[in-house]
């Protein structure tokens, strides 16, 4: 279970990207994060594996506040949560299978990653994650020889490596046409349906967030605008989150 | 009305154009005084004889001696009497040489000052010929042809010549006969490469080889050093003050006990490793045989992580305790062990080696004792045999140097080793004691760590101190930082902001930027003061080394001065900030390996040559490891920069796996500078190529040296060709480095 408590930042530069954001996300849940560009999504996703430092709150995960430890022990957390962002995020230069491994390095003692040794059974592992997410053919080849939805694939493998209980998906599909969109995002959905991740994504088109999730969370200038249920959000609760001009388009 | 409105305005605009012109004179004034500075001058450059020695010696420069012939000398003497008719002597008119060639002069008698001709029928064609005055008694001089103004005159194609000489004056020999002399050298036998180019042949391989060395050496330096000056990686780490307190004093602990005790450790090994001791073969299985129990028993003592474990911030038992301290001294020994045993395995492969490639060179070559410089004809099978024997002992010297290196490295290696080891495992077991103290405590051990902390810091700094005047400038530098810091910690303590926007606003900025000023230039006096360092700086007078009881231990009185104002600053300091305060590790590290490379950046490569020619001797030893310590200052600027330059993307996304700092740039920042790593290498490879060939000038071999040889033998014909080498092998690499660089980017 993940509670968000009082969460605020403010960057150097005084900009408040967050504003004092409270909610609880249960354990298997799927929380679609809504808003504008600059609502603070992003910062908040962030926030939840402190990539990026909040200024104040706290963050409660399976009964530990992970904003009052040190960053070594932050960094056997993050272990547990794994995250895919919009520009996907591979070393370009490296094999597919090189980057899908690179999820299990918070496992691995840093002198073996020096000398690039994985343990067969990660090996193993990789493939098999690889195979689930359709590409298994593609493990030997670069990264950058691959598609762009072909990536984010790769990228969801390598969360997978880390056996993560919490999914953070940073605008997962915005670099992505429709088709793909929608094959990277039934992936997450098998992951929340059969694996039981809680997952958190960032979304641009709310038709996406009304097909996927459980539950929205819109934000907008760093504060919740709306928490509930897809269906809730009827036309005149979009205007209060994306403003009055804008008009719902969808993705098929 | 409007007039009076805009007058301001003009006003203003007037007196901003008399502001640009007052600027514009001013700065032609500095410029024109720049220009006397530089001592321009017109006059020099036209006197007559100027000209012709610059004349002369580009003439000789670009005339470059790359190739010589024999010559066979042909020398025809005919007669002159000195004043008609005071002689009966016939005198010929002419000489014919059997050979055809005919000279002649006319007249044959004359007076001192009198011009006559000299004609040279029938010669060899193009030959290099000389006119040469033979009085009766005494040495002969040189004649030049009138009307060329040269001395050497060179035949047509006919093989005719005809000049104009004077008769020279020379006292008493009126009524005698004098000789002239007409020396021809006629070109014979092959064109050969001459004596020149050989040498520069071989200087400009020696050159290249600097380079490449220099910068091979460089490059893993310059990496490591790299990442420590990219602001990206650096600026995310942070420490608690307590952690690096307690890391920094176990560090110092360490590197004592571990260059007094494992040092004889590796030792041991060395000569373990080189067979000295028990025998080659036990000298190889025993460290693989400790180094496979020790890594058996680490691996027993630290089962894999459970991954469904979820007790992160659980407080250490004693077990823990015991089995990390356990962990840190095998691994140290470990390493100690494995390291030495490795360099007394090279330095043994080298001996080897050495015995080896000498047995493979042909029985011949053997007793002719042929020095490398030394062209030497052999036949293919022979060639191929003593190249092999060559090269089997060159990697047996590589070997062997890197093996002793080693050896002497042991103390530094076994106190960095024990130091780390140490420091590492103790700020991790203190990190939930230091963390679990009460705010009240917390203080007070800071006060405590600090002053340890300080003491020890400016007791090596005052050390330092003691050697030179410059370096004496450091404890006052560093404590007055401190004091500065101090000061405005203290501030923010007593008056703490109320929000970010609060802690950037200008007046805070500029209290706590007053505050730091004024507690530096305090404290960098009163230390300057008590350290004498004026007086070093003044006269050149270290200062006096008297020594002092402290804690019944030798010490120098100036350190015990120096460590006791770092005791007093960082035992405030550590009081005002506390244990549980974050220290920016990250940013210091940053801006001192910033620093340091930069300063070290900024000495030219001739300077450092000048230092480590009084070291290694004149040769191209100390050429390389002048290049090499530039090279790894530029070099790791640059690399630094790539490192900034990376998308930071896959960084973030490694990190989010829960990898640690290492692994992050193992992973995720390497795969990414490995082509401009490449791209800069080869341009500091051409860069040092270029430095390499001056380097010479200040003893640091290559073909510099042969170059400044040349030029103060005022052989400009030789200097000439290594001139050209090196025009030829820089425009060449500068073209190839610019390909492979515009591939790989």
């Amino acid at each position: 279970m993940l509670e968000i408590k009082n969460l605020t930042k403010i960057y150097n530069n005084g900009f408040k990207a967050l504003d004092n954001v409270s909610f609880t996300v249960p354990d298997g849940q799927f929380v679609a994060l809504i808003g504008l560009s600059g609502s603070g999504k992003s910062t908040l996703l962030r926030c939840i594996n402190r990539l990026i430092e909040p200024t104040d709150g706290q963050i409660i995960w399976n009964g530990l506040d992970i904003t009052a430890i040190t960053d070594e022990e932050m960094r056997l957390i993050r272990r547990r949560m794994g995250m895919i962002f919009q520009q996907f995020n591979l070393v370009k230069r490296s094999k597919v299978i090189t980057n899908v491994l690179a999820g299990r390095l918070g496992y691995m003692s840093p002198i073996y990653s020096l000398l690039n040794y994985f343990p067969p059974e990660d090996k193993a592992d990789a493939l098999a994650n690889l195979k689930r997410v359709g590409i298994v053919e593609q493990a030997y080849k670069r990264a950058s020889e691959l598609s762009g939805g072909q990536q984010q694939r790769v990228a969801i493998a390598r969360a997978l490596m880390q056996h993560p209980e919490l999914m953070l998906a940073d605008e997962p599909v915005a670099s992505l046409d429709p088709a793909t969109s929608h094959g990277v995002m039934k992936y997450l959905e098998d992951l929340n349906k059969e694996d039981g991740l809680s997952v958190i994504c960032s979304l641009h088109f709310l038709s996406l967030a009304r097909t996927y999730a459980d539950r929205v969370i819109a934000l907008k200038d760093g504060q919740i605008e709306f928490d509930g249920t897809p269906d809730l959000i009827d036309n005149a609760r979009f205007k209060e989150i994306y403003g009055e001009d804008a008009i719902e388009v969808g993705v098929n | 009305m409007p007039e009076q409105q805009s007058n301001p305005q003009a006003t203003r605009n007037a007196l901003v154009r008399f502001l640009i012109v007052f600027a514009i004179v001013i700065g032609f004034i500095i410029y024109s005084y720049g220009w006397t500075v530089t001592d321009i001058d017109l006059v020099k450059p036209q006197e007559e004889q100027r000209q012709q020695n610059v004349g002369n010696a580009l003439r000789e420069l670009l005339s470059p001696r790359i190739f010589t012939q024999e010559r066979e000398i042909i020398e025809i003497t005919t007669t002159f009497l000195m004043e008609c008719g005071s002689s009966d002597v016939e005198i010929p008119e002419s000489i014919a040489l059997e050979t055809g060639g005919i000279v002649k002069i006319s007249p044959t008698c004359g007076e001192a000052g009198d011009i006559i001709d000299v004609t040279i029928l029938n010669f060899e064609p193009l030959a290099d010929t000389r006119i040469r005055w033979i009085p009766p008694e005494g040495e002969s001089r040189p004649r030049e042809d009138l009307i060329t103004e040269r001395e050497e005159l060179v035949l047509d194609n006919s093989g005719s010549f005809t000049a104009q000489i004077e008769v020279p004056r020379i006292r008493n020999t009126d009524g005698q006969l004098h000789q002239v002399a007409i020396r021809s050298a006629l070109p014979s036998g092959p064109i050969q490469m001459s004596n020149i180019t050989q040498l520069t042949i071989l200087r400009m391989v020696e050159t290249i080889f600097m380079a490449l060395i220099a910068t091979s050496i460089a490059i893993p330096i310059a990496t490591f050093l790299s990442f420590f000056a990219a602001r990206n990686l650096m600026r995310p780490i942070r420490l608690s003050v307590g952690k690096l307190q307690v890391a920094f004093l176990f560090f110092v602990i360490g590197a004592i006990l571990g260059a007094q005790l494992l040092t004889e450790l590796g030792n041991f090994a060395v000569r373990l490793g080189q067979g000295v001791e028990l025998g080659i073969i036990a000298g190889i299985i025993l460290p693989i045989v400790v180094a496979g129990i020790a890594i058996y028993i680490l691996r027993m003592l630290n089962p894999p992580i459970d991954d469904k474990s979820k007790g992160i911030t659980h407080t250490p038992t004693s077990s823990d305790y015991v089995r990390s301290i356990i962990n840190m001294a095998l691994l140290t020994l470990l390493i100690v062990f494995g390291v030495g045993a490795i360099g007394g395995f090279a330095v043994w492969s080298g001996e080897q080696l050495n015995v080896i490639g000498e047995s493979v060179r042909p029985e011949f070559l053997k007793a002719l004792e042929i020095t490398r410089e030394e062209f030497y004809p052999l036949n293919p099978i022979d060639w191929l045999q003593n190249g092999l024997a060559d090269g089997l002992q060159a990697i047996g010297v590589v070997l062997n140097t890197i093996g002793t290196l080693i050896g002497l490295l042991m103390p530094l290696i076994s106190a960095s080793v024990v130091g780390f080891g140490l420091s590492n495992i103790a700020s991790k077991l203190l990190t939930m004691p230091l963390r679990n103290l009460p705010s009240t405590l917390q203080h007070v051990v800071g006060a405590v760590l600090g002053a340890l902390v300080g003491g020890i810091l400016m007791a090596i700094i005052g050390y330092l101190g003691m050697s030179a005047a410059l370096l004496g400038l450091l404890a006052p530098l560093v404590a007055g930082l401190l004091a500065g810091e101090i000061l405005k910690a203290s501030f923010r303590r007593i008056y703490p902001s109320k929000s970010i926007i609060d802690e950037a606003s200008f007046t805070r900025h500029a209290i706590t930027t007053a505050l730091f000023w004024i507690g530096a230039v305090l404290a960098f006096i009163y230390t300057f003061n008590m350290l004498t360092v004026g007086r070093a700086l003044v006269d050149g007078t270290l200062p006096a080394a008297n020594t002092t009881w402290f804690l019944g231990i030798e010490v120098f009185q100036y350190m015990l001065t120096s460590a006791t104002i770092g005791t007093v600053l960082g035992g405030i300091g550590g009081a005002i900030v506390g244990v549980h305060s974050n220290f920016p590790l990250g940013s210091t590290l940053y801006n001192l390996s910033r620093a340091a490379l930069n300063t070290v950046r900024s000495i030219e490569p001739l300077i450092m040559g000048l230092v480590f020619v009084i070291w290694v001797g004149i040769g191209p030893f100390a050429g390389v490891l002048a290049l090499t310590l530039h090279s790894v200052a530029a070099l790791g600027k640059l690399y630094s920069e790539q490192v900034e330059n990376i998308d930071p993307g896959p960084v973030e996304a490694i990190q989010s796996t829960g990898a640690g700092w290492l692994q992050t740039v193992v992973y995720a920042v390497i795969p990414q500078i490995v082509p401009p790593y490449i791209a800069f290498t080869m341009y500091r490879w051409d860069i040092n190529v270029r430095m390499s060939t001056i380097i010479g000038f200040v003893g640091g071999g290559g073909i510099g040296l042969l170059l400044q040889q040349q030029i103060n033998l005022l052989r400009y014909r030789d200097a000439g060709v290594a001139v050209l080498s090196i025009a030829i092998v820089v425009s060449l690499l500068d073209y190839a480095s610019a390909y492979i660089r515009e591939k790989l980017t």
